[in-house]
């Protein structure tokens, strides 16, 4: 369930560039074992663009993200948001992983620390990454200030001890910045309550 | 191009690939390898993220391997013509690089030996189920047709490190066969892959 938390980074990105989207949704009415063998990986989300359909979730983030000008607006301000996006959800989510997976009480408990201290450590090495005023990239608002608010607010907020932003108060004007954008906030109104 | 600096261990690891891009290309790019005189432990505190690999350019760093690899794949002209062909070549190497890669690090690095089986059971589960999905979408001698790009490059490096560490054959996937036959046989992979500063593991 919590990935798809995930997945309301492609929504946010596409609310964030207004652009209408077919937002299907697998549950009751449309079972997802119906197109399940067409899609790409066989596993959600894809993309289908023409026809053709694609799958991985981060791919169709970049893709979504360029198309939109969210990617930065240099090849070079593309590795750099290329960067922070695989530090959060490679190097910080793989902690995640290790410790939803972990089945015994006492190691969950240990990992859990784990989880904080990391996160905490990777938001510091984050802070001194950012080029802009309250955005991650020195050009502007970009998919790396979605994927850093997302993470924050939807993956990590409710299930860890919240986390003092003081250390990192450009982080914080981030995370702002893409809450108070109205569009996010219209989008975060109308959306379907499916339970993530 | 611009000038490039690429820090790593003296290993192929998270660094190969981006080196096998350059090579593929003949771009020269200074590969820089951590000795004995220039450790890891020296260069950590100027990385964004405290890892490596990193690239420097123009004095500025960068970090995260994929990020890396597909800059200079975009540099190169390795990323395909159009953004949807960019996104095709991104989700076959995220087929490989976020769906298999962490499990085949797991095998060698993970904490206990509890781990390591499980991650060679999931690398394994993982890589059979893929491969079918791969073979279909190569559209020629290549993924994309008849151009190189980073999906084959990182198709490659599987092959030769991945798909053998977990004894999985590709005789039944004869267009992925040939999408590694062609890049051993192509000269400036030889050139790379014999020259004696080659990492050999």
């Amino acid at each position: 369930m919590y990935f798809s938390r995930f997945n309301n980074l492609l929504r946010y990105i596409f609310a964030l560039a207004q652009q209408d989207f077919e937002d299907i949704r697998f549950g009751d009415e449309l079972k997802w074992e119906d197109y399940k063998p067409s899609a790409p990986f066989g596993r959600m989300p894809f993309l289908e663009v023409d026809g053709e359909r694609f799958g991985q979730n981060g791919s169709i983030a970049r893709y979504l993200a360029n198309a939109f000008d969210l990617a930065g607006a240099t090849d070079l301000e593309k590795l750099k948001a290329d960067g922070v996006v695989d530090c959060i959800q490679k190097d910080i989510f793989n902690k995640f992983l290790s410790y939803f997976f972990e089945k015994v009480d006492e190691k969950k408990a240990i990992i859990r620390k784990e989880v904080i201290e990391t996160t905490l450590e990777f938001y510091k090495k984050i802070e001194e990454q950012i080029s802009g005023e309250n955005t991650f990239l020195k050009s502007g608002l970009s998919w790396a200030d979605v994927v850093i608010y997302n993470f924050h607010t939807d993956i990590y907020a409710d299930r860890f001890d919240a986390i003092d932003l003081t250390p990192t108060p450009k982080l914080e004007l981030i995370i702002k910045n893409v809450a108070q954008n109205e569009h996010i906030q219209n989008w975060i109104a109308k959306r379907p309550s499916t339970s993530n | 191009m611009t000038d490039c600096k690429l820090y790593y261990f003296n290993t192929k690891g998270r660094a190969e690939l981006i080196r096998l891009l350059y090579a593929y290309k003949n771009v020269k790019f200074e590969d820089i390898k951590f000795d004995d005189k220039n450790t890891f432990e020296d260069f950590k505190p100027k990385t964004p993220f405290g890892s490596v690999p990193v690239l420097e350019v123009n004095g500025v760093f960068y970090a995260q391997s994929m990020a890396i690899a597909r800059y200079v794949a975009r540099e190169l002209g390795l990323m395909g013509c159009s953004s949807l062909q960019a996104l095709k070549v991104d989700m076959i190497v995220d087929a490989i690089s976020v769906d298999i890669f962490p499990h085949l690090m797991n095998i060698v690095w993970g904490a206990t030996d509890e781990i390591k089986n499980a991650a060679r059971t999931k690398a394994t589960e993982t890589t059979k189920k893929t491969l079918p999905v791969l073979e279909k979408m190569v559209a020629g001698d290549y993924f994309l047709g008849s151009e190189v790009t980073l999906a084959d490059m990182i198709f490659f490096r599987f092959a030769n490190e991945g798909l053998v560490a977990l004894g999985i054959s590709l005789d039944h996937y004869p267009k992925l066969s040939k999408i590694v036959k062609s890049l051993k046989e192509n000269a400036n992979i030889k050139k790379y892959l014999t020259c004696p500063t080659t990492p050999k593991k």
